[in-house]
Order: structure tokens, then sequence, then C-alpha cells
């Protein structure tokens, strides 16, 4: 297959944040952006393929983008045809269908991708990341149905039916959380890079203890790492609650 | 003690000891929008992983991609003969040898094992005590040897020379003949880590025409984009290279993070975004690892009333630099030797090639394993000479009213150390809690709670390489907005430590504006920023805050002379020296009644300004519009005069408590007292969190980090968090530590702020010299950390 050129312009390269789109999906889904307030509508088609509806100044663009090799078309018509003629082969055998931050999702994974795979790089949840890919570091953490779980750790076929949360997912509308508000006040972040996980470690902590002493925060804590060593003021910031 | 000039009066200004965070980028973290290098093109790009070398030394006979090709998924194939940074020589186990570009990660690792590679193999020298010895095969990093000079320190005091030059050493042995006590010290090899953080090294990359584009996680965007152009045969501006969010560089992100080969790849599937990754094993097993350091420090001492007098010093350091060739460790004897007056000295570092992997700075403090040897030195001969080990480094610091003497022009503008070690003893009670012979206090005597642990307490300190430096190659640009508002905009990841707000509070005290009305602008992109930066956090914080202060005083400039054209300035004033600003409202000098806002001046959309940070060590002038290029900031006493050449390090003191169990060997961390110089604040909150993380990031050192190497093939075996014993939340009780920033002056840089970093290193020493004021022996970190088990061999139960 001959390979085709990005069509990424400079212009979308200097703009602060990457260029996100939605995965492989089936069904509808209209999305309010949390903690940003901006308003991204997302229509979805019932193929596995996604499409991107943007609205920007009142007008509105639909694209047909191919899962597979990200070929964009101006109709749903004309991705089915480059689908079946290009990726014939190609099937999703394992269908899920699960919600991350209110939105739902029903995509086809490969049986050994883990959830963290499919969470950031098929459905652009960066805020998720990944320092070990083994439970080690807990930069990968989400919340499950409401508990702390490493996505890492996940098959994303295993996801099915569930409502996960992710650092993106806890502000209220514009608003940062109880949780974030107490992160910034004591200035616990340093590079950033587990602060994510963190976050979602201490909104299930707050969540089943409203007081939690340091010994309980470390408790919460423990499966995470930091490389910058900034124990001492995240530790503190969750020390009796938020 | 150096003090300030009467003229100089702190008070005057506005950001100084701001607590408040300024810095868009903490809400970015903190609402998961923070960018990292691989947080682009989800579902739009392919994914590249890279093939280690599984020999130690040898070469690259052939590569055979044939299988690897035939995996539906993979892409393409990548060799040394594609990739030009890559080397068929191989000098460690796990170097880069083949890269695998595939529609997915995990397509593309389950194709490396399919690329078979033929090697040449040679014999290696992966230990460093056997690499030294002769007849060992030569690692293949130097010509004729596997050891190389890093650096060297000699004085004799009847001459009064002194040389840094291996080749001129002017030390007298004879010196040590007319001491009244003689002491000889050797320390094993301190513990390593792996030097890899979170984020492994990713880059994505992709091709738009001729010109490339990249994410990067650098540290150093404008070396590194020099790299790939080198790398490519580009010219520079057809290169392109983003750094917005870089996971705790701490110097390991100054260099190679895999943009080369990303860029080669996404050339090679035709200009595809293509994101090439470390997993967390190749990152360990291909990149940095600190460096482990053994010594051998002689003293000698004259009696002094009931106390001694260092007169002689001997030492040599070795450290493992495994395949590196540059020497961080060059300066492994800086404490010793700034700290003390010790007349007559010999210090000399080596540097070790072994063939296992690249070593980095230890979180940008090169020297944080000699110091926990010279540190630990002085508490063993104190003991030995049966003096407090706090009172003989009292009665032999430095004279603290005079600027360092030992390389001409080196003025010091801060060096506080006597202060922090007071101030340590006075936080912690020293002189209360310490007594000479151990085991002669248990916790219980203390606390008085039940616990009959054996309690003991130390004291460290020194003066550290780590504090403001040379930041001529830095550059910062600031933006007027039309709304009477400013952005700053640099080439520099983002990083830590609330940098960013530093040059914020820069801009907005030179410019005489609002603390909020400076932003952050289009942070870490080379394509907008000067063609220069790096990371703005610890030792970088003065190098690239003189670049803010120069571009806000040109900007400065600039909005004053749009005032001078405009009510209620025009036919008022006639000069920009007539007017003056604050709190983003420009005055008349002469008459405060005659001002006007930044915003009411309208001064349109076309207003920028540029500034180059200046070089420390070098004296400077200033130009017409005001802009500095090097110098010290202010007068200092008689010493230091304003552009005089000057440099700044910072100091830290440590007090440590600790209880020991005899019987399990386990020890508890009471009590951490740690004191900071960190010149004049100007983000406090940011102080004080560096301080924390170098507190930690030192008694992690002490007690848990470690990389453990196969001893035959030189491989990494520790190749994940838990092997490499990365502590958990679990193992730190941070609410027992003080973290005290101890102000001093900066001549060297803007507001006196100084980038401090980590010069914490000193709690390393502290923990080991505090087991043994406790247990009474000396638990030497030989490979290996000071855990349970190493105490309980130190006192012959294991």
């Amino acid at each position: 297959m001959s390979e085709k050129k990005t069509t990424v312009s400079r212009r979308e390269f200097l703009k602060d944040a990457g260029l996100v789109v939605g995965g492989a999906t089936i069904g509808s889904a209209a999305i309010l952006s949390a903690c940003g307030g901006k308003t991204e509508t997302k229509t979805v088609t019932t193929t596995a393929t996604k499409t991107v509806t943007t609205t920007a100044g009142g007008s509105t663009t639909t694209e047909y983008v191919c899962p597979v090799d990200s070929q964009k078309f101006s109709s749903l018509a004309d991705l089915q045809n480059h689908y079946a003629a290009a990726h014939a082969g190609k099937s999703m055998d394992n269908i899920v269908s699960f919600k991350v931050d209110g939105r739902s999702y029903t995509l086809g994974v490969e049986p050994w991708w883990p959830l963290v795979y499919v969470l950031r790089d098929v459905l652009g949840y960066f805020s998720i990341k990944v320092g070990c890919d083994m439970g080690n570091c807990g930069t990968c953490a989400i919340l499950v149905n409401g508990t702390p779980m490493f996505s890492c750790l996940m098959l994303a076929s295993e996801a099915d039916g569930l409502e996960i949360t992710t650092a993106e997912g806890l502000c209220n509308g514009a608003e940062l959380s109880p949780v974030q508000k107490k992160f910034y006040e004591y200035d616990a972040t340093q590079c950033g890079y587990c602060t994510p996980g963190l976050l979602i470690a201490a909104t299930a902590l707050i969540a089943e203890n409203s007081r939690p002493t340091a010994d309980d925060v470390r408790k919460a804590f423990s499966g995470h790492l930091c490389f910058c060593n900034n124990m001492t003021k995240q530790v503190a910031c969750m020390v009796g609650g938020v | 003690m150096i003090t300030l000039d009467d003229s100089v009066k702190l008070s005057d200004y506005k950001v100084l000891r701001n607590p408040a965070i300024h810095d868009q980028s903490i809400m970015k973290i903190l609402t998961g929008k923070a960018d990292f290098a691989a947080d682009h093109f989800a579902g739009h790009k392919y994914f590249g992983a890279i093939k280690c070398s599984t020999i130690a030394h040898g070469e690259v006979v052939s590569v055979d991609a044939s299988e690897a090709m035939k995996l539906p998924g993979v892409k393409a194939v990548i060799t040394a003969d594609d990739c030009p940074v890559w080397n068929k020589t191989i000098t460690w186990y796990g170097q880069d040898v083949a890269g695998v570009v595939a529609d997915n990660w995990y397509t593309a690792i389950r194709a490396l094992p399919l690329i078979k590679v033929t090697y040449k193999e040679a014999a290696a020298s992966v230990d460093p005590d056997y690499a030294i010895q002769e007849g060992a095969p030569l690692t293949g990093i130097l010509p004729n040897s596997n050891i190389g000079t890093a650096g060297v320190c000699f004085r004799d005091a009847k001459t009064d020379k002194r040389s840094t030059s291996a080749a001129n050493n002017v030390f007298d042995p004879s010196t040590f003949n007319e001491c009244d006590v003689i002491k000889e010290y050797t320390f094993g090899w301190t513990t390593t880590y792996p030097h890899n953080e979170l984020e492994a090294h990713q880059t994505t990359a992709w091709w738009v025409g001729d010109d490339v584009y990249y994410y990067t996680g650098c540290q150093d965007i404008t070396s590194n984009k020099s790299t790939v152009a080198n790398a490519l045969g580009m010219a520079l501006n057809k290169v392109h290279a983003v750094t917005h969010f870089n996971c705790g560089g701490f110097g390991g992100k100054t260099s190679d993070i895999l943009a080369p080969q990303a860029c080669i790849m996404s050339k090679k599937v035709g200009g595809y975004p293509v994101l090439c990754k470390n997993s967390r094993q190749m990152n360990v097993l291909n990149r940095g690892h600190n460096f482990p350091t053994r010594s051998r420090i002689k003293f000698g001492v004259k009696k002094d009333g009931n106390n001694y007098k260092f007169h002689a010093c001997d030492a040599e350091f070795w450290s493992d630099g495994g395949v590196n060739s540059f020497s961080p460790v060059g300066n492994v004897f800086f404490g010793l030797q700034k700290t003390y007056i010790i007349p007559n000295i010999s210090l000399v570092a080596y540097r070790i090639q072994t063939n296992t992997p690249t070593r980095g700075y230890w979180r940008c403090v090169n020297d944080p394993c000699g110091a926990m040897n010279y540190d630990s030195a002085i508490d063993k001969l104190a003991y030995d000479l049966g003096v407090d080990p706090y009172d003989l480094r009292l009665n032999n610091l430095g004279n603290q009213s005079l600027p360092d003497q030992d390389v001409p022009t080196m003025y010091w503008g801060s060096f506080p150390i006597k202060e922090e070690l007071e101030l340590a003893a006075q936080k912690s009670g020293y002189k209360t809690k310490h007594k000479m012979a151990p085991k002669s206090q248990t916790v219980d005597d203390i606390y008085h709670n039940g616990d009959k642990r054996w309690y003991g307490i130390a004291i460290t300190g020194h003066e550290d390489s780590h504090g403001s430096s040379s930041g001529s190659g830095r550059g910062g640009i600031v933006k007027a907005q039309t709304d009477g508002t400013f952005l700053v905009t640099t080439a520099s990841a983002r990083g830590c430590s609330g940098g960013t707000t530093v040059c914020t509070n820069v801009v907005a005290e030179t410019l005489g504006a609002k603390p909020e009305d400076v932003k952050l602008g289009e942070w870490g992109n080379t394509d907008v920023g000067l063609n220069a930066g790096i990371q703005a956090g610890s030792s970088h914080t003065i190098s690239i805050s003189s670049a803010f202060y120069n571009a806000a005083i040109e900007m400065r400039y600039k909005i004053f002379q749009v005032a001078l054209t405009k009510a209620p300035f025009k036919g008022v004033a006639t000069s920009v020296d007539d007017l003056y600003a604050e709190d983003s409202v420009v005055y008349l000098k002469k008459d405060k009644s005659v001002s006007a806002t930044f915003k009411s001046l309208n001064w349109g959309n076309n207003i920028a300004a540029s500034g180059q940070g200046w070089t420390v060590g070098a004296a400077g002038t200033v130009d017409e519009v005001g802009r500095r290029n090097g110098g010290a900031w202010r007068s200092v006493g008689n010493y230091i005069k304003p552009g005089q050449a000057v440099y700044t390090y910072g100091s830290a003191a440590a007090a440590t408590e600790v209880a020991v169990d005899e019987e399990t060997g386990q020890v508890e961390i009471l009590h951490i007292w740690n004191v900071v110089d960190t010149g004049t604040t100007m983000f406090k909150n940011g102080a004080l969190k560096e301080i924390g993380c170098g507190a930690e990031a030192f008694h992690n050192q002490a007690f848990f980090y470690n990389t453990v190497y196969d001893p035959n093939t030189g491989a990494v075996i520790s190749t994940n968090y838990t092997e490499a014993m990365f502590p958990t939340y679990m193992d730190m009780k941070t609410e027992n530590h003080d973290l005290i920033d101890y102000e001093s002056f900066d001549a060297g840089g803007p507001f006196g702020c100084h980038g401090i970093a980590e010069p914490c290193v000193t709690n390393y020493s502290s923990v080991l010299c505090a087991i043994y004021n406790a247990i009474g022996v000396w638990v030497d970190p030989q490979m290996a950390q000071m855990s349970a088990d190493r105490v309980l061999k130190a006192l012959g139960k294991a």
C-alpha cells in the first residue's frame, strides 16, 4: 500500500493542543467538553469508522475518517466504499461499549489491546499517561464505575458496559473539582506527568473517606510514583479532605 | 557573610517572595490538557519501536528484517544505514540497532524479535573495578584506556599555587608530615538508579513537504533540533521542534530523546505521523543511569584547641561513566573544595568507561555521590578525632566574608553555609540530642514513647555546584497585547518548579506590570521563540529569567517611546528616562499625578521584544536600551561591583534524625530539616517545593534506588520500577520534613533569585551519618542501599 502524506498543516502544528479526533464508533452522542466550556458536537455513524463534526463560527463541517489509514472522505458512502476496497481483510470481532467522561462509545478492539491504548491512542484521552505499561507507576489510573484502576492492566475487551472517568472528566463544567482545587492550592504538581493518576486516586479516596489522614492518603497513593519526588505536597494537600 | 549594598532595597520589588502560582501550565496539568510528546494524533499515527542490542560490545554484521516486514501492520524497518545517529559498533547491552514502524504499538513490539541481527561479539568490561585492571578489555569508548581524568584541583599553601590542570600538580605530599593526625577513608560504590522519568523517551514526528515537524520530550529543544538537522542533513529552518510539557527532565532529557529516529521513521512511511517511543524496559536498557562513585579520601589535621583544623587532603574519586565520554562527575569534590579551608589539596576525579548504558546528570546536580563520600568522610574523621562532627565542620568553614580565591575572577554572591548549618542545628535541637557515643540514647530517652530503638542524629552540608549558571544561550520574547497585557514565550519546555512563574514575574517586575497582566504565550515552540532555550527550572532559572529581564527591558523602552507620543506625556516628557511604570501604569517621574494605564496607551499589536540571557562569570556591560550581557547584577560590599564577573552557587545543610532497630535492621527517619540557600526568591512556593523534591530524592537514593547489572552481559536486570527499587508513598513520611529556605543574596541573577534544584544531595550523607550516630557502625552503600539487610550486615547479623 502506498503511503499517504499527512494532511497536518503548519497552522495545526502550532496550535497549543494537538489534533484530537474520535475513535471508531457506533452510535451517537453529543458532548459538552469539560473545564473549557467549549462546545463540541460529535456525530457518529453505524460503521466501524469514525466521523468528526466540528462546529465553528456557525458553520458545520463533517469529515468521514477511515480508522485504519485516516483518509478523509466527504460522504459516508465514499468512506464505506474505500473501507471495503482498501481494508477488506480488516475486521474487528470484539465490539465493546463503554462510557468515558459521560460520552458513549461502541467500538471494535483487538483482543490484546490494553484499555489504556484504546483510551489514549484510539479515542484521544491523553490525560491518561503511560509510564510503565505494567502496573508499576499509576500514571494511567482511571475510575471504573468509581473504583480506581490502572488502565494498562485492563484489556479493552474487558471494558464492555463500564463507566470510565479520566482526569479530564473530573471538572464540574468549567470549574475545577474540589480535589483539583486542593492540588492547585498546594502547588502539588511538578512536571505534571503523574498528576492525572494522582487526581484519580485522590478523587476515589475522598469519595470513600472525606477526612483522610496522612496514612490514608499514602495508602491511596501507594500504587503511584512521582519521579519528581513531590510527595510532600501531594500528600499534604489531601490530608483532612477537600 | 556578604551583605547587601546599602543602595539595594529589596522592599522596592513587587514580586519578591510571591507565593502565588502564576502559570497557566498548572491549569493544563490539572485538567488533563497538558500535552506531552505522545499526546497527539489519536487514531492518526503509526508507532515506532526500537530493537536493542543483546551484546555489550562488538559489531552489527547484518540485520535481516524480512520476517518482521511480513507481519501484518508493519510498515517499515530502519537500521543504522537509515539512521545516522546509530552506530554499527556496539558498546553496551541495550544500544539501538533497528527500529520498526507499525500501525499500532503492539504490532511494532511484536515485530522486534522477528528482526534478526547478527553480531561479531568482542570482549567487554561491564564492571568498573574490572575495567580499570591491567589487561581488561577496552570498552571502545576511549582509544587506549578505560580511565579518563575527569577533573582535578590542586593547592599548595606554601607557594600559594593553585591548579585545575592535570598536567600541573602543585600539591606537596610532604605537607602531611606537618599534621598531628592523618586518617584515610575509602567508600565503596554508591547506589545508582535508572535515570528514566515516568514519561519514557518519545517523539512524534511527521513531514509536510520537505519540512519535518515533531513533538518531543526534550529539555533542550534547540540543541535537539540541531541534532535532527545534522542527522538528516537538513537546514535548521526546515526542522520544527516543539516541547510543551516534559516529564521531570532533571538532566535525563537533554540530548537524544528519539527525535532523529522518529523523523527518519516518518520519512520512511511517506511523512505520516510516527510516534517513536521506548517501552519502560527499553528505556531502562538503553538510556541514562546515574554515576555511581567510590573514593579514597586522606585527611591531615592539626590540633586547634579542643578542635582540629584541616591542613592537607589527598583524595581520589572514581565514577562509573558507562559509555559516556562527557564528565558531569568532573567536580565530585566540589563541596569539599569550596566549603572548607583546606590549605593543601590534591583532588582528582576519574571517569571509568564500562560497557553499560549512558549516564545522566542526577536531577541536574552533578556530584551527589561524591558529596555523599566527602560529607560522610568528615563525620568519620570527627568521630575518630573525638570531636562533634558539627563542631569540626564549623571550625573549618571557609571565610564567609571573602570572595572565593580558587580560580581567578570567581567571586561568590552567596555563601551562607555557616548560617545554614547553624539553622539546621537550631531547628533540630542537635546540640541537645547528639551524643558522641553510639547506642547511648534510645528513642525512648528522647521522646518517652516506649520505643527502645537506637536514636541518632547528624548534620551535614556543603556548597553545591548547582546555582546560577551561564545563560547566554537562552532566549525569551515578550509580546505586548492590545489590551495592555503581555505574553512571554520561549523555546523551552514548560517543565517543573514554577520556572514559568519565575519568568513571568521577572517580566512583570521589570516592566512595572501587574503580575496577572503577564501570561504565557507559545511556550515551547521553537518556531516562535528565539533559537535557544532549555527547561526553565532549577539551575537555569537565572539564565532564562535573565533573558526575560532583557526582553522586558527592551519592551519597557518601546512602550515608553509610545507613551512619549501620547497624552498625557506628549510635550511633558522628552525622554524615556522621564518615565517609570508600576502596576501596569506609566507615571511621569517628577509628577506622579501625570499617568496613564498601559491599556489606555493603545499601542496596537506590533510591539515585541526579545532578550538573550547573560553569562555569569564574565564581565558585563549595559547597552543603550538597558539590556545587560553579563556580570554582576548589583554591588556586594566591597567585593563585587555591577558588571563585574560573578558566579553564584547554592548551598544546603540537612539534619536527619533516625531510629534504628538493631534486631530487624529497620531504619526510620524520624525527622528531616533541610535548609537550602535559595537566593532571594521570586516564587516562594516553587522554591519550597523544589527543596522538598530534593530532600525526598536523596533520601530515596540512600534507602531505595538501585540499578542492577548482569555481571556477565552488562544488561540492566532491574528494568522496571519495582525491581529498580523506586519508593512509593508508603515509604515516605513527608509530614516529618521541615523545608526551610534560607534567603541569601545572588549577585548573578535578576532580583536575587537563583536556581536551587537539589543541593539537598547532602541528605544522602546525613542519613548514613545519623545511622552511625545511632548504632556505631558505618553502613557504607557498596552498590546497594542502606536498607535493613545492609544494616544487619554492618552489625554482623546477616
